[in-house]
């Protein structure tokens, strides 16, 4: 046979329902019929304080079953759309800062033919001679291209591989990862170059135009 | 345009503050100061005086369109032109940018044409000889 089960009132609640329970006698003796219909009241109360503390946890546990619901759909937002996202963004700076980087060692390729004529014409060697170092270092200094981009790629590649485990792990667990093309929070940043539907330099001077600029 | 004119560059990236001076001094405007965040340039707006702004967008602390809707709301620099020359390229930010008052809108990446040709457009509407 189960034991009966505890009534798992606190001490303070002891001691309200001890009140009510002797409340309740000494009306009782006295026939007092207002004060026992009150003093029951009271020891309903009393008893029904830890039903009440359950269905607070049972509300608890709902909220946070709901939150885990929300947790599963922000990670298929990641796998499917944000991590993609990042890696391509991530793509579009090393394709810039390449271009960029070949841009000034073209320029400064042109600018050593000059010196290259200038040192024909006699020019001080000394100031042709600083006109080299300056333009070395130049060159030099575009190494960061290489640089950023490799150290770019490694995290590329780690977002991909995170992307991948991410997507087998929720289609395991029967959740289908976000659409590439899930809409855009209306919110998201657009940039021009890198993101879709961004406004050109004639665009921005229509619209302008026609708000009277 | 008055060459002496006394232009606040405002940008977070130390490299496109240098861009933006290098570009504005082959245009002739050798009268620049430097500000990395609105927060600091409002400071310096509002220490000593300047003709001209030429503005970011997306910045930590204040951002460009803080900075402009905070210009616009001192009464004491009310009417200085404001550029914006930011990589923002969102059809509201332009709209928002326009309503809060901007004087022009330049997307980067810019060329040094399109920079002479947007100060050239607002010094002309402000009706500062060209």
């Amino acid at each position: 046979m189960n034991a009966a089960v505890p009534l798992a009132l606190h001490v303070g609640e002891q001691a309200g329902l001890a009140t009510a329970l002797r409340a309740a006698l000494d009306a009782i003796e006295r026939h007092d019929e207002p004060a026992l219909a009150a003093a029951a009241k009271s020891i309903d109360h009393w008893l029904s304080r830890p039903l009440c503390r359950t269905l607070a946890a049972v509300e608890s546990a709902l909220h946070e079953a709901l939150g885990a619901n929300q947790f599963e759909e922000r990670l298929s937002e990641l796998a499917g759309h944000e991590l993609p996202d990042a890696a391509t963004r991530l793509d579009y700076v090393i394709g810039l800062t390449e271009r960029a980087a070949h841009t000034t060692l073209d320029l400064s390729d042109e600018l050593r033919r000059e010196l290259v004529m200038l040192e024909a014409a006699g020019v001080d060697p000394e100031q042709t001679a600083r006109m080299r170092r300056l333009l070395n270092d130049l060159q030099q200094t575009q190494a960061y291209q290489d640089l950023t981009g490799q150290v770019i790629r490694h995290v590329v590649g780690v977002m991909q591989r995170a992307e991948g485990a991410l997507r087998r792990a929720l289609i395991a667990a029967g959740i289908q990862p976000a659409g590439a093309t899930a809409p855009r929070a209306a919110d998201t940043r657009v940039l021009s170059g890198v993101d879709r539907g961004a406004a050109s330099q004639n665009d921005a001077d229509d619209l302008l135009a026609d708000l009277g600029l | 345009m008055d060459k002496n004119l006394r232009i606040l560059i405002v940008d977070d990236f130390s490299t496109m503050r240098r861009i933006v001076k290098n570009l504005l001094n082959d245009l002739g405007f050798s009268n620049t100061a430097e500000a990395e965040d609105g927060n600091s340039a409002l400071a310096a707006l509002r220490a000593s005086s300047f003709d001209f702004v030429v503005t970011d967008w997306n910045m930590p602390g204040m951002t460009g369109i803080e900075l402009l809707k905070a210009i616009r709301n001192d009464p004491k620099l009310a009417k200085l032109p404001v550029l914006m020359v930011t990589a923002e390229a969102k059809r509201e930010q332009i709209v928002e940018a326009a309503q809060s008052g901007v004087n022009g809108y330049i997307i980067k990446p810019f060329t040094a044409e399109t920079l002479k040709d947007k100060l050239t457009k607002v010094f002309e509407r402000l009706g500062i000889a060209a």
